[in-house]
């Protein structure tokens, strides 16, 4: 296990960042989760290529009908819109901003979530405010769909990896979710959300506070929401 | 629309900010045991994932002192940990075959690591004992230190945020 004297430098100050909580290793569970939604997405987005090449034969063939050609669903996307939204969960005590995806085609829609949670309040158990990042998926199904409003409903889960408190401190919720879009301008919307979770890990409690007194068990969220296509 | 508009107010006006909590209980008493000292044995228990583990035990853990034991240290220590490591490559039981392959096959390996442990108190009762492993890691220290991770969280500290 010889190191040269670099390798052994460059470790140590790794170890040191580490235990002042400045850098936290991403979990290899953490980079799958990631890498896996950005496949997904890019799937739903990719258009279809699979357009067989023509034989010399056929070609003559296809010149001469005069039939319609069905090459525009080939060639459509998979995903009829692409969503992008900035919002902001309303928590007590805690800030969490985040980013989400959406992607749909006709009533179904997949939507990725990623936010970063910190506290906002002083707590005698952590010196350090960040707590960490929250990714969702949801599969949503939208039976409004006006060029002025839409609503989906959908389920997903939540999950917190709190890399503030430790690299593998993890809770999920399985998560029913309602959505609200208003589209004042074509691309651009204001979003609304209400979740609440149903199923959750021991270490998460949505509807109590740090005290033990207990609030609404709904998180809501309002966000800005532009339209890619 | 207009319904829609007052639902929508409707849920905001009733929920608000909601509450949230993330929360750890002990998984032993540290008020009772407030000073560890531990030794990592093992064949795979070298300085480096000591340091390691001593580290990562007085950032986390919930005790307010680590030490690491040492045969001539006098140990005033309210309890004492014994941790054994044990890494592993993956297809190879040999651990020759891992030290000799050149670094692009050992990238093709996969490492899995173990840990077992017994915390004893001062007089020698057993206070607890288990173990944890992780498997699918890219490299020995990555295994190693998975599983060391694993037994700090095990020993974390309290908190409800």
């Amino acid at each position: 296990m010889g190191a040269l004297p670099g390798e052994k430098q460059r470790e140590r100050a790794r170890h040191t960042a580490c235990s002042r909580g400045l850098m936290r290793r991403p979990s290899p569970s953490f980079c799958r989760a990631v890498t896996l939604a950005l496949a997904l997405v890019g799937l739903l987005c990719l258009p279809s290529v699979a357009r067989a090449e023509p034989t010399a034969g056929l070609d003559v063939a296809t010149e001469a009908s005069s039939e319609p050609d069905p090459a525009p669903a080939e060639g459509a996307p998979l995903a009829d819109r692409v969503l992008g939204s900035g919002q902001w969960f309303w928590l007590q005590g805690k800030a969490m901003p985040g980013v989400e995806l959406a992607v749909g085609r006709g009533l179904v829609e997949m939507d990725l979530e990623l936010s970063f949670l910190t506290l906002t309040e002083s707590s005698r158990d952590r010196d350090g405010s960040w707590l960490g990042n929250q990714l969702g998926l949801f599969l949503m199904l939208t039976p409004l769909r006006e060029r002025y409003f839409d609503v989906s409903i959908g389920l997903g889960a939540d999950l917190y990896l709190l890399w503030g408190i430790h690299s593998d401190v993890r809770e999920a919720a399985f998560t029913p979710r309602v959505v609200a879009r208003l589209w004042p301008l074509e691309r651009l919307g204001v979003t609304f959300m209400a979740r609440s979770y149903l199923l959750h890990s021991d270490g998460l409690d949505l509807g109590t506070a740090r005290d033990g007194s207990s609030g609404p068990p709904i998180l809501l969220s309002t966000g800005i929401t532009w339209r890619f296509f | 629309m207009r319904t829609l508009c007052r639902l929508a107010l409707l849920v905001t006006l009733s929920a608000g900010c909601a509450p949230m909590t993330f929360s750890k209980e002990a998984s032993l008493d540290f008020a009772a045991y407030p000073s560890l000292s531990f030794e990592l044995g093992g064949l795979d228990g070298s300085a480096r994932q000591s340091a390691y583990l001593a580290s990562e035990l007085r950032e986390h853990s919930g005790f307010r002192s680590v030490i690491q034991a040492t045969a001539q240290a006098f140990e005033p220590a309210t309890a004492h940990l014994s941790v054994e490591l044990s890494v592993q490559a993956s297809g190879d039981d040999d651990l020759l075959v891992t030290l000799f392959t050149d670094d692009e096959e050992r990238e093709e390996l996969s490492y899995s690591a173990s840990v077992s442990y017994r915390l004893r108190a001062r007089d020698g009762r057993m206070i607890d004992t288990g173990g944890e492993s992780v498997q699918d890691e890219n490299t020995f220290n990555d295994a190693a230190e998975a599983a060391l991770d694993a037994l700090v969280l095990h020993y974390l500290r309290p908190y409800r945020l």
